[in-house]
């Protein structure tokens, strides 16, 4: 009885700390002013054991594709403002729109003014409320540090649920991370670390939270085009076994407001 | 910064164009302010290998000068092309020719020895074709992109120029107004110095040589007929340094355009990491010569600038016999630090 209830626990826990539909450890620089950054997001879970809750019917992760469209818009030198459009392909079935999200990011100072270069970053999450009712607002702190070709990079995660049923409980921790080889333009390659920690009080050890090592390759095959790829492995029961990331964006300058008016 | 070095081109620009009255003009034209002027006949010296030839001032002729500033900020606008159409009195045109860039003792500009026929009304044709260098600054860099034309009429009353001396002569007096200019790019070298990672100044010759070191930097090129953006050099390690290179006069402080630069960093070892062409590059406040270079690691260098005679002539036989031989600096423990911005 004691297992059944803590394995209920569990798993109940794994629904409400955030499923991570989308892998990506954000960096300090922002779109230039005026840049923007159109982004095609997909994930792939091809082997999981866990389950999740969609439009209301638990339903095995195992076989969910994910997407994101995003359109990022620098704002100012050191802001920027994205939208997402996220949507869900459970194995078998058609894509459905699941929610939407705004971003702003914001990058104190300049490069190597500090020992890291850091960035705040604010994202909020509105769901389809078929989907679910919890509206949720996500920080982070980007810190990030160059030393000679490698980049190291960290953003310590909190999230908290604003609405819906899940509102009023603790915030969930998260950290992500990465470490980048950049010698190279045409081909980078880095190793990526998401970890859930759970809710902040939360009683999961290591064993209940989730944790994903996932290397990845980042490829500039033209101009403005950066595309990355990535294989991560879960290392904890919570986490999907094998997820297979692809992000894919191109950076242009076309839509500065001066040059909508240059002759 | 840049407005500071406008304002003292402005003052050099405003007598020039006075002294030369009523063969003056001045106009805007796309990006930039175009002032013309008719004067006596110039005489130049002419660099040949290691000295400078002068070449006598054609009689019968007259100098055409063409000076171009920057529209915003009033700096002068360095190796461009300029090409001139002359039409007289009877609007017959006289001739086309290529105006080249010259070193003047008060303000550099475009210029050439042209034969009027007679007094009256002259019709000038400017031409400035897009300058393909570098840039800076990621908003405002790519300027100076589009094929310019301006027209400028002015009255000569002798097409000869037969009881003016040359304007170099009178310029030659105004080392004030010279020096204005070069104490305005001073000021700005020392605000980069600021900023940069390192950076000072040595003399050598003719030439007070500036250089800074900064993290590799994005620019625009020239790229199959328009501008791009190389974001790549923040985008990667490939480059983690921008060497730049500012030969200035060492007389008055003017920076000095059009020339050859070639930088050598060698490592705290004596071994050479490499040998490079530094390029011209357009800077919203700091016009450099400078390129991205890769370094195996931060640390201390030594710098060496080698910097070869202009090609260009020389104008005022008095002030221009300058620039003959080349110029060489070296610059030790200069600090290097790795990065991408």
């Amino acid at each position: 009885m004691r297992i059944l209830a803590v394995g209920l626990f569990v798993c109940t826990a794994a629904a409400l700390f955030g499923q991570e539909s989308f892998y990506r450890v954000y960096q300090y620089e922002t779109p230039l002013h005026g840049w923007a950054e159109p982004t095609l997001w997909t994930t792939y879970i091809p082997r999981s054991n866990n389950a999740y809750s969609h439009y209301g019917r638990e339903l095995p992760r195992e076989g969910l594709i994910a997407h994101s469209a995003e359109f990022e818009y620098g704002i100012t030198d050191h802001a920027s403002l994205s939208a997402y459009l996220d949507f869900e392909d459970p194995h078998g079935r058609t894509p459905q729109f699941t929610r939407g999200r705004i971003e702003t990011r914001y990058h104190i100072a300049q490069p190597y003014e500090h020992f890291f270069d850091m960035a705040l970053y604010a994202e909020y999450y509105i769901p389809n409320p078929a989907f679910s009712r919890n509206q949720e607002v996500e920080t982070r702190l980007i810190l990030q540090k160059d030393l000679n070709d490698f980049r190291v990079v960290m953003n310590p995660i909190l999230t908290e649920t604003t609405t819906g049923p899940g509102g009023g409980s603790n915030p969930e921790l998260a950290f992500a991370g990465g470490v980048y080889y950049r010698r190279r333009l045409p081909v980078q390659f880095g190793i990526e670390t998401y970890n859930n920690f759970g809710l902040i009080g939360g009683p999961s050890g290591f064993t209940g939270q989730r944790h994903v090592i996932m290397p990845v390759v980042e490829f500039r095959p033209a101009r403005g085009w950066v595309w990355q790829l990535g294989v991560g492995a879960g290392l904890t029961g919570p986490s999907d076994k094998v997820v297979l990331k692809s992000i894919l964006y191109y950076e242009f300058n076309a839509i500065r407001p001066t040059q909508l008016f240059h002759h | 910064m840049a407005a500071l070095q406008g304002k003292a081109v402005g003052a050099a620009f405003e007598w020039e164009l006075s002294h030369a009255a009523p063969a003056s003009a001045r106009l805007r034209a796309g990006e930039y302010e175009i002032g013309c002027t008719l004067t006596a006949a110039e005489g130049w010296y002419q660099p040949d290998r290691a000295s400078l030839t002068w070449h006598q001032a054609p009689s019968g002729s007259a100098h055409l000068k063409v000076y171009i500033r920057d529209g915003a900020d009033g700096r002068l606008v360095p190796d461009l092309q300029v090409q001139a159409t002359i039409s007289g009195p009877d609007e017959r045109q006289l001739l086309t020719t290529t105006l080249p860039f010259g070193w003047y003792p008060l303000l550099n500009a475009y210029g050439e020895n042209v034969r009027l026929v007679r007094p009256g009304r002259h019709r000038v044709s400017i031409t400035i074709l897009p300058a393909p260098y570098r840039r800076h600054d990621p908003y405002n860099g790519d300027r100076f992109t589009d094929r310019v034309t301006a027209v400028v009429e002015f009255e000569v009353s002798d097409p000869a120029f037969v009881n003016s001396a040359p304007a170099s002569d009178a310029e030659t007096a105004q080392l004030e107004l010279a020096r204005a200019q070069g104490n305005a790019y001073s000021k700005t070298v020392d605000a980069m110095f600021t900023q940069a990672n390192s950076g000072a100044r040595q003399e050598s010759g003719d030439y007070l040589v500036v250089y800074a070191v900064e993290y590799a930097e994005a620019f625009w090129h020239y790229h199959g007929g328009k501008f791009q953006y190389t974001a790549e050099a923040e985008e990667s390690a490939t480059t983690n340094c921008h060497v730049e290179i500012a030969p200035v006069d060492a007389r008055t402080g003017r920076f000095l355009s059009g020339l050859h630069v070639l930088a050598t960093l060698t490592n705290s070892d004596g071994k050479e990491v490499a040998t490079r062409d530094e390029p011209f590059m357009w800077h919203p406040w700091l016009y450099h010569y400078g390129e991205n270079w890769r370094v195996p690691h931060a640390g201390r260098y030594k710098l060496t600038a080698h910097i070869d005679p202009p090609a260009y002539r020389r104008f005022g036989k008095e002030a221009g016999r300058r620039f003959a031989a080349p110029a060489h600096a070296t610059f030790e423990n200069v600090t290097i630090k790795t990065g991408q911005k």
